[in-house]
């Protein structure tokens, strides 16, 4: 739970970097794939490889053409705009969402095997390991892809300082554009991850993109790494409270620890310092 | 003569950097103290560090006999310290008028309620802050565009409106930050015998500043600083004869003369 | 030419009741309240330059208290918005004191967070707030034997608070208030150095913005006669916001305009029932990209319009 939560970190700290944005949509990005994959893999009856890259594929682009279309022409403007921006994305998309597929959630059918495995006293899910496994390879790649390809020193250059970096002949427009893309492949993937835990509905965008800013947060506003951590900490204790404390009150206290953390620790647990 | 404003053994890192280094200064009341020094010497941290943009990591700030070091700057500028910016900070869509209204904010005593009730307290302390604003205003030689938003003046309105800001907080001791900078000979002669009036006002003045044309016609103490450090203090003479001014100078570089 | 106008829209407004129908005039009564949400909202996020997605919690606290104290004290219309005001004013101070250590996008978490927890606040402390199916059967206000029952009625008050709150929150900005308030938007550090405390007029901003939108949350409880938490979501507070953006940030009578238009949009395009919020998504979108500065750009544009700005 704490890695898709990661992931989702992940996406929305590379924007933040990149294009100083806080993406509100994130979290329709999730959702969108959710649905997508759903309709290729249960509604039309493709085979799982294939749904799950068309729905990666779709999600990637998503991300590219909001990019292009709204962030794009509003790059520079002061916080508030940007803000609402993206608050426009994310409603223009859950509403479309809506009329696509309708409101109920929908139940989509666990992949990787339901029944549990006992390792002595700790009971597993199959698919809890799949979750980890697949998060895991992803996390490995993507390093190599930032630390040892080209396309990804690059953007990382871009996500550090972009004014430089323009300077030094990159597309800079072409790069933010790319990490949106990549965010939302990201965030596409965490959200079929998600599918078969939490049903797939049209309103779970929100939810997903505060977490995903808490994980963030927590892991210092700005770090990568820091984001993937912050995301599985989030996950950890949102289901631990939910066991010991109540679990109406669980967020609750999760924004309250956030607005707690925001304010006495602005920087997060790994900040840039 | 006493020392309104007196610093000690004041000190402010960033990081690995000492930006300002132990430095001891007195500013005498009612007279015009100039600082100076090359560029990256630390003037205007010290001002940062005197209006409370910073706290300082060691060292006090004596003003009035107070110990302001490590105060919000609202709290500096209601005790009588007052500033200009080297990049200008106006209020840039504000009027010129309410850019100099609004600095004398913490005079006001009109409450909500009465603002609410326009009860005629209120009324009457509008006027007077209005009244004031404007001669402010007319001192720095700026009347007539009252309405005008602050980003549509020329550059040197704009420094004049600083000033003019910064003395609508009634302040005892008036920080100018290169205040000539930009300016012809004409503009800085001007703003010469502004400053002037604005001591034989009663009001203390420290002020930064390259152009030493300004620094040798006005000042009445001179301090230097050098990477930091108060490297010399006092006539406008003695200092412009000081062997370790020369070098600082030097060393960095061409000095202005 | 300006009183003139000021004057026929006075009337206009005035007169509405006696020749609007039933479904428009309560159009009417819904946009009034959210003219108080606009306004005050206006007050800190096109002032003071805050930003605030957590209004609705205002609108909420206000609501429930006017609520509770007619349901279960008997505490007459006239005190209980009164009382809505002043409780929603202390949480306003309760939302600005972690707004003075948090600055723009974490800002905006955290009045998204304090929005939420009002929210969750409210459906989960049951006893008192009647938990997810909320409170029904408030009572309307009444003076001596004439209770306010019809719409009709009912549109007067609303009317008396969102004027009162229009001028006087126009003379809030047109005095030290307004002009401190101002210069924490313009340039923060600037107005620290001349000596306003930012700390002060920020959590002021809260605390008055919020208690105008106490007064909102008591009016519409007692006009729609049922509350529960589903009236008070971040969707609220992000249609309020709306409205203050696109009517035209830190310009009064644009968060009226802005009232106006989000609250009547939808029913214009009834035709467009399932699109409409998606369309409303894409619409925002347009107005970042094309039209920022809001609505009222257009009026001031037009050299004979009052560009009434403060």
């Amino acid at each position: 739970m704490g890695g898709i939560y990661g992931l989702i970190a992940l996406g929305f700290t590379l924007i933040w970097n990149a294009a100083a944005v806080v993406n509100f949509a994130q979290g329709e990005f999730c959702m969108v794939s959710g649905f997508l994959i759903l309709t290729f893999f249960v509604h039309w009856g493709w085979p799982f490889p294939a749904a799950f890259l068309a729905a990666i594929v779709l999600s990637g682009v998503l991300g590219v053409i909001v990019e292009r279309t709204t962030i794009r022409p509003i790059r520079g403007a002061d916080p508030l705009t940007a803000i609402i921006t993206t608050l426009g994305v994310s409603i223009f998309l859950s509403n479309s969402a809506k009329f696509v597929w309708g409101t109920h959630p929908f139940h989509f059918p666990s992949i990787f095997g339901d029944k549990p495995i006992q390792f002595g006293k700790i009971t597993l899910i199959p698919q809890n390991l799949w979750i980890i496994g697949i998060i895991s390879t992803l996390v490995v790649g993507l390093y190599l892809f930032f630390f040892q390809t080209i396309t990804g020193k690059v953007m990382r250059a871009v996500a550090q300082d972009r004014e430089t970096a323009s300077l030094m002949g990159i597309s800079v427009n072409r790069m933010i554009g790319m990490i949106f893309g990549l965010s939302a492949v990201l965030g596409g993937l965490a959200g079929i991850l998600l599918a078969p835990i939490i049903y797939v509905a049209s309103d779970i965008g929100l939810a997903l993109v505060l977490k995903a800013f808490m994980g963030a947060v927590i892991g210092g506003f700005g770090s990568l790494p820091g984001a993937l951590i912050g995301g599985i900490v989030i996950g950890i204790s949102e289901n631990l409270s939910a066991f010991y404390i109540s679990s109406d009150y669980k967020d609750v206290i999760a924004f309250g620890v956030l607005i707690a953390i925001l304010i006495f620790k602005p920087s997060g647990l790994f900040s840039k310092k | 003569m006493t020392r309104l404003l007196e610093t000690r053994k004041l000190t402010k890192k960033f990081g690995g950097l000492t930006a300002i280094n132990e430095v001891d200064l007195s500013v005498e009341e009612g007279r015009i103290t100039a600082l100076i020094g090359p560029n990256g010497s630390g003037k205007t941290t010290y001002f940062n560090l005197l209006t409370g943009v910073y706290p300082p990591n060691e060292g006090e700030i004596f003003f009035d006999h107070e110990n302001l070091a490590g105060m919000k700057p609202s709290f500096i500028a209601r005790r009588g310290i007052s500033r200009t910016f080297q990049n200008i900070q106006l209020f840039q869509r504000l009027t010129i008028l309410e850019n100099v209204m609004v600095a004398q904010d913490f005079h006001c005593r009109s409450t909500i309620l009465g603002v609410y009730l326009r009860t005629r307290a209120v009324v009457r302390e509008e006027e007077e802050v209005r009244r004031n604003a404007k001669s402010f205003l007319d001192l720095v030689g700026l009347k007539g565009m009252e309405d005008q938003e602050a980003r549509n003046l020329p550059y040197g309105a704009q420094r004049l409106l600083e000033i003019a800001r910064a003395l609508a907080t009634r302040p005892k001791l008036l920080l100018l930050d290169e205040p000539a900078a930009g300016m012809n000979i004409t503009e800085s002669s001007d703003l010469m015998s502004l400053i002037k009036k604005i001591r034989d006002q009663g009001i203390t003045i420290l002020l930064v500043e390259h152009d030493m044309r300004v620094v040798m016609g006005i000042s009445e103490r001179v301090a230097v600083l050098n990477f930091g450090q108060k490297i010399a203090e006092g006539s406008p003479e003695e200092v412009k004869k000081n062997a370790d001014v020369i070098q600082a100078y030097l060393g960095r570089g061409k000095k202005r003369a | 030419m300006k009183k003139i106008l000021s004057w026929f829209f006075f009337l206009l407004f005035l007169s509405l009741p006696l020749w609007l129908p039933h479904y428009p005039l309560h159009l009417a009564c819904t946009v009034g309240i959210f003219v108080i949400l606009a306004v005050s909202l206006n007050i800190i996020v096109g002032f003071t330059g805050q930003i605030s997605l957590g209004h609705a919690a205002f609108f909420a606290v206000g609501a429930y208290t006017s609520s509770l104290l007619a349901m279960k004290f008997g505490v007459p219309f006239w005190i209980g918005i009164f009382a809505a005001g002043i409780v929603s004013f202390g949480f306003g101070i309760l939302l600005g004191i972690p707004t003075l250590r948090v600055r723009d996008i974490y800002l905006s978490v955290v009045t998204i967070c304090f929005g939420l927890m009002v929210q969750l606040a409210l459906v989960n402390l049951e006893p008192i707030t009647g938990g997810a199916r909320g409170i029904y059967g408030i009572p309307r206000p009444s003076v001596g034997d004439f209770a306010f029952m019809t719409p009709q009625s009912f549109y007067y008050i609303i009317l008396f608070f969102a004027l009162l709150t229009i001028f006087s929150t126009l003379r809030l900005l047109r005095s030290r208030f307004g002009r401190a308030f101002l210069s924490i938007r313009e340039n923060e550090l600037a107005a620290e150095t001349v000596g306003v405390r930012t700390t002060y007029y920020k959590i002021l901003a809260f605390a008055i913005s919020s208690f105008y939108a106490g007064l909102a949350g008591s009016l519409y409880a007692h006009y729609v006669s049922y509350i529960n938490p589903d009236a008070f979501t971040f969707g609220t507070s992000v249609d309020v916001l709306v409205m203050i953006v696109i009517g035209g940030l830190g310009n009064v009578w644009g968060s009226v305009i802005g009232a106006f238009v989000i609250t009547l949009l939808p029913e214009y395009l009834r035709f467009m029932q399932q699109y409409y919020r998606a369309v409303f998504g894409l619409g925002l979108i347009f107005m970042m990209v094309f039209m920022r500065s809001g609505i009222i750009t257009v009026f001031q544009r037009v050299p004979w319009a009052r560009s009434l700005s403060k």
